[in-house]
């Protein structure tokens, strides 16, 4: 009975120092493949405990080694935006002015209710005074309703130096236009950590240097 | 970056951990059924006392095996082959010919139970 208890406190401690190394991230909203890691980790966990002929090292080896490869995913991720989109995937526009997007609901297998549902929990009951739904990696809708001048939000163009091709094609312009924001600045598409523009043409720019830009293209 | 670091070395330590391990169990293996052989060997030209002490050296080594057994990931069949060895050394003692067979199975037991650690696709799926 001692060894039981023992092999709690200690796989206690293991899992919080699993939960930190991973990061606080892992508390908030989970991505797929934090899920996959929390749920193998709390499942492992309990089997030492549940079979005491096991020993404990066969739940502490699968443990640290699943952390390990989260830690070392989040860090491929963060370098690479493929491999982030293939892991997590990636925000998906639901209801774009008041119209909903069936196909891609049907694609992500939401029902309508599960639309409606967000909306009342967002305090929206009409779907015509939607401007944006979009569907987080988390699974997670998010709302915004229509504004009074009737612009729409500001969208991201440029990622961690790479160029949005689904934000291009949201807000209607070419990339000729980004490169002639990009020489106007005097800098380089690989040294631009972020970038977002809205419909009207007013940009946000932000350089890996934390130099942050506005302006508006003529 | 720390992070990234320390998980680069909790991997490779488990690596270590995980290779040194199944190098162990295998040396350590060979040593019984090398022992177990030479018991059996012994019997057969009528060596009784060379049997006894091969007798004794294979339970030494199966006690060492038995030392590192946490590294071990199937243990179902762990006491039967310990109760195995134990009763070769009763019989060496006796020097009862059933020693030849219980040398046969204890040895087959420990062979199986040396590839059922290692990492190949079959053990792994």
């Amino acid at each position: 009975m001692l060894i039981i208890i023992i092999r709690s406190v200690l796989l206690y401690l293991l899992v919080i120092f699993a939960l930190r190394l991973m990061g606080k991230k892992q508390l908030g909203e989970l991505q797929p493949s934090e899920l996959v890691t929390t749920i193998l980790v709390s499942n492992i966990a309990t089997l030492s405990l549940e079979d005491p002929s096991m020993p404990m090292i066969m739940g502490i080896m699968p443990i640290l080694m699943i952390v390990c490869l989260d830690v070392f995913m989040s860090g491929i991720m963060l370098k690479n935006t493929k491999i982030r989109t293939l892991v997590t995937g990636s925000p998906k526009i639901i209801i774009k002015d008041g119209e909903i997007d069936q196909l891609q609901l049907k694609s992500l297998r939401y029902t309508i209710d599960d639309v409606t549902e967000a909306m009342r929990e967002h305090d929206i009951f009409d779907i015509s005074q939607v401007q944006y739904a979009i569907v987080e990696t988390t699974g997670k809708i998010n709302f915004l309703e229509k504004q009074g001048d009737g612009k729409n939000p500001p969208t991201v163009i440029i990622k961690d130096g790479e160029i949005d091709s689904n934000g291009l094609k949201e807000i209607g312009i070419g990339r000729g236009w980004v490169d002639k924001i990009i020489a106007e600045n005097k800098t380089e598409l690989s040294r631009i950590f972020l970038m977002s523009c809205d419909s009207g043409g007013k940009y946000t720019l932000v350089l890996k240097n934390y130099d942050i830009k506005e302006g508006k293209a003529k | 970056m720390k992070r990234v670091l320390l998980c680069a070395f909790i991997i490779v330590m488990l690596l270590i951990i995980g290779v040194g391990s199944c190098i162990y169990i295998e040396n350590t293996s060979e040593k019984v059924v090398n022992a177990l052989y030479l018991a059996e060997d012994s019997f057969s030209s009528e060596d009784f006392r060379g049997a006894r002490l091969a007798a004794e050296k294979a339970d030494e080594s199966w006690q060492e095996f038995m030392s590192k057994h946490v590294f071990i990931t199937d243990k179902e069949h762990l006491l039967e082959i310990t109760a195995t060895i134990v009763k070769i050394q009763a019989l060496a003692a006796a020097e009862d010919e059933e020693l030849l067979t219980e040398c046969d199975v204890a040895r087959r037991l420990i062979e199986l139970y040396r590839d059922k650690q290692q990492p190949d696709l079959l053990n792994i799926l």
